[in-house]
């Protein structure tokens, strides 16, 4: 393959880091509340742990079959047939989930803002932006995530510190929270907010150096999580947990209710929302562009630019399947569950199965 | 060179196109909205269930209760913007317009109201809302979840009480500004800013009634004469349902207890010796600890204030010495101590928890909460049997510029 240019350490932080913060970010501090109460941030730090289990996974396999994806040395490993029907699962994983963010993405325009839109229209109008952006080659899909990563980090970091002052410190204590707390399934759903982070088998193969694939995986997990732990901080020390279960999008009613300059601006929420747009673009930019990879892989089409415009009807068609908010909900929370048994699951079994057919290898061992 | 003409041609094409294209295809022009400032909320006798249109139902098979909304809807163009010289008089009468409908409820009510009204009805310019006590006393969650569902209303929105009718609270035009409302709501805004009252917007309320260590508290206001509006007191929810009322100077008693700042709240003291003095509190700090004594929790307030002396009556003795500022602030704290005693007890009794105290037991001491309360009642019962110790230490430093 010839490449001119490759993906720093750093990039591949940033990418990591854009990724895994994305469309949770408005309601995941009610379920963090509702599994664990006032600990709800050790709740998320929980997950955060949880969720490098997996990155680490596919990394290492990433270092041991350099320039492959899991797609391919998959195949390698356990078989052609077998492989395939690993890659139908992913595919089918990323595919789904992409699809409902782009859902919840357009309850939430359909809700608060644009309230006489036609919900097609919003997630038709995401989709479409995602798409045209998955028809790129891999070091611009990193371009384009360093490029918004600061248009996301820099707004949420001042969210969070206007609203610092307004913390009342009890309501985040106990530090374990009263009733003890339900790792299941809090512990499923603060992991899953990071599965996005699976995107670094598509990114080693391009990656300068490799071998701090590790390193840059594990920074963006923490600035990502950093971010998280710090938002249900801010949500629940102001609002306390029983509130905060109220809620529909607690985020969302912290940037509503928040005022600079004593009443002078006030009503953050159309910034947020646009803010969040984007938040939700670079998410599903990725899981959009890891099923279209996944796609191109599965049928072997040179790459994801024919599948990703090929995908589009269909993510509108899963989109718009659940009926409602409640089923919406529990058919996010089986997929995020099931994916994050795959997700680990899989590179697991491939590392174990690597190891003692002693497949690939590292070349210094 | 003929390709680049066409590529700019081109782009400019898409240009206009993208200008073309996007637009505000719902937009509402800000005269055909009925932009609803201020709401007022009071309870309508059964009877009035047959003059109601049946808007949102058919007849029959609803609860008897039935409340009566008064609404301030902004008339466009009339509301003033600036500071204008006009005063008060037929001003006010021109730029809102007041529509009262009943219904069984909050969302029945302005969906009746809608009927009415020509221009669609919205809540996001919606600042105060005003309840009467009767509605008070029967409970905030029914209007609570109408407020909580619409992304229309703030969480930054003031709830009074009202200790009469509500509505006669959207009449009082004072001749300070043109627009009821935002008189009503600059004087609760101005009040905060002042040390009156403590920072309550409906959100605020909402979060405490959402604890289960702290019960909620709104501003009870009251009208006086024919256009003041006097802020009466705290009125106090225990069960999502108002309980009891305080007086003002009770307000001053549990900012200090909380520790809120700005003081605001003078105290008029009575110095043996020395006549009366008016001392002004201008610096609150509290510190609230909880000790589980004997299987109860005890709670502790270290209340420190600051002031300063703003009149002194009544007697030739002039404060002039250390001596006599020691007397004053120690009769000061006598005072202080029991107006607060006052308020914990009376609270006590109504059991609603206005300090948070139950709030410090579930943070500092989870394992006797966990034991003993498993819903938020539990703790409003506990309350009420709590020992809690006042220490109150007034510090005055300057006394004005009267030697």
């Amino acid at each position: 393959m010839n490449r001119k240019q490759k993906i720093s350490t750093t990039q591949t932080a940033i990418v990591v880091a854009s990724t895994t913060f994305g469309v949770g970010v408005l309601s995941f501090p009610r379920s963090m509340a509702e599994a664990a109460g006032s600990g709800a941030p050790l709740m998320t730090l929980c997950g955060l742990a949880a969720a490098l289990v997996p990155l680490w996974l596919i990394i290492l396999l990433g270092l041991r079959f350099k320039g492959q994806s899991i797609f391919e040395y998959g195949q390698l490993l356990i078989g052609r047939w077998p492989a395939q029907a690993a890659n139908l699962l992913l595919f089918l994983f990323f595919a789904v989930s992409s699809a409902l963010s782009s859902r919840q993405f357009g309850d939430v325009l359909s809700t608060v803002v644009f309230r006489k839109t036609p919900i097609e229209v919003s997630i038709i109008l995401i989709l479409l932006t995602t798409a045209f952006s998955c028809r790129r080659d891999i070091v611009k899909f990193s371009f384009i995530h360093i490029f918004y990563f600061p248009f996301i980090f820099f707004p949420y970091l001042l969210l969070m510190l206007i609203s610092l002052k307004r913390i009342d410190l009890l309501s985040l204590q106990p530090l374990l929270g009263n009733a003890p707390m339900k790792f299941n399934p809090g512990l499923f759903q603060a992991a899953s907010l990071f599965l996005g982070s699976f995107i670094v088998t598509i990114l080693i193969p391009y990656m300068k150096k490799p071998e701090s694939a590790l390193k840059s995986g594990t920074y963006g997990i923490f600035i990502s999580g950093g971010l998280y732990i710090l938002m249900v901080f801010s949500v629940l020390g102001i609002y306390g947990s029983e509130e905060t279960k109220q809620l529909l999008y607690p985020t969302l009613e912290l940037s509503r209710s928040i005022s600079l300059g004593g009443g002078v601006l006030e009503r953050f929420d159309a910034i947020f929302i646009i803010i969040w747009f984007v938040t939700v673009y670079t998410t599903l930019y990725s899981s959009y562009y890891l099923a279209s990879f996944a796609f191109s892989k599965l049928f072997r089409f040179a790459d994801q630019r024919l599948t990703s415009s090929f995908l589009l009807p269909v993510l509108l068609g899963i989109s718009l399947l659940p009926q409602d908010v409640f089923r919406e909900r529990n058919i996010v929370q089986s997929l995020e569950f099931s994916g994050l048994l795959f997700l680990t699951c899989y590179p697991l079994l491939l590392l174990i199965i690597s190891l003692l057919r002693r497949k690939g290898g590292v070349t210094h061992e | 060179m003929n390709k680049i003409v066409k590529t700019g041609l081109l782009s400019l094409l898409f240009v206009c196109c993208g200008v073309l294209l996007t637009g505000c295809w719902d937009s509402l022009e800000i005269e055909d909205r009925a932009l609803v400032l201020g709401l007022a909320i009071d309870e309508a006798p059964p009877e009035t269930m047959e003059k109601e249109t049946n808007v949102t139902h058919e007849k029959g098979k609803l609860p008897n209760k039935m409340i009566r909304i008064t609404a301030q809807i902004a008339v466009p163009g009339r509301v003033p913007l600036g500071p204008s010289s006009a005063t008060s008089g037929e001003g006010t009468q021109n730029s809102i317009w007041v529509v009262q409908v009943v219904g069984h409820s909050l969302d029945d009510a302005l969906n009746n109201l809608q009927q009415q009204i020509a221009d669609p009805r919205y809540l996001i310019h919606l600042r105060v809302i005003v309840i009467s006590e009767a509605i008070a006393k029967q409970g905030l969650d029914d209007l609570n979840d109408y407020l909580r569902r619409n992304p229309e209303v703030r969480r930054r929105t003031w709830l009074l009480v009202s200790d009469g009718e509500a509505a006669k609270i959207m009449d009082v035009a004072p001749p300070l500004e043109r627009v009821p409302t935002l008189y009503l709501l600059s004087m609760v805004e101005k009040s905060v800013k002042t040390g009156k009252f403590p920072l309550d917007y409906l959100g605020v309320f909402w979060t405490a009634e959402s604890k289960w260590g702290q019960d909620g508290y709104l501003p009870y206001i009251s009208i006086r004469g024919k256009e003041n509006i006097l802020i009466k007191g705290m009125a106090y929810f225990s069960e999502g349902r108002l309980v009891g009322t305080t007086s003002p100077i009770e307000i001053g008693g549990f900012m200090a207890a909380k520790g809120m700042d700005p003081g605001g709240y003078s105290v008029l003291v009575n110095v043996p010796q020395m006549g009366f003095v008016m001392v002004k509190t201008q610096e609150r700090h509290t510190n609230m600890k909880v000790e589980i004594q004997n299987g109860i929790p005890k709670a502790y307030l270290n209340i420190k204030l600051e002031g300063m002396i703003s009149e002194h009556f009544g007697s030739a003795s002039e404060i002039d010495s250390p001596d006599k500022l020691d007397l004053v602030e120690k009769i000061f704290a006598e005072d202080g101590i029991k107006i607060v005693n006052k308020l914990i007890r009376d609270t006590q009794t109504k059991h609603s928890d206005i300090l948070g105290i139950g709030e410090i037991v579930r943070a500092r001491q989870p394992a006797y909460w966990n034991q003993h309360v498993h819903e938020k009642r539990d703790w409003e019962k506990i309350y009420s049997g709590i020992p809690v110790e006042v220490r109150l230490h007034m510090k005055i430093r300057r006394v004005g510029l009267k030697n």
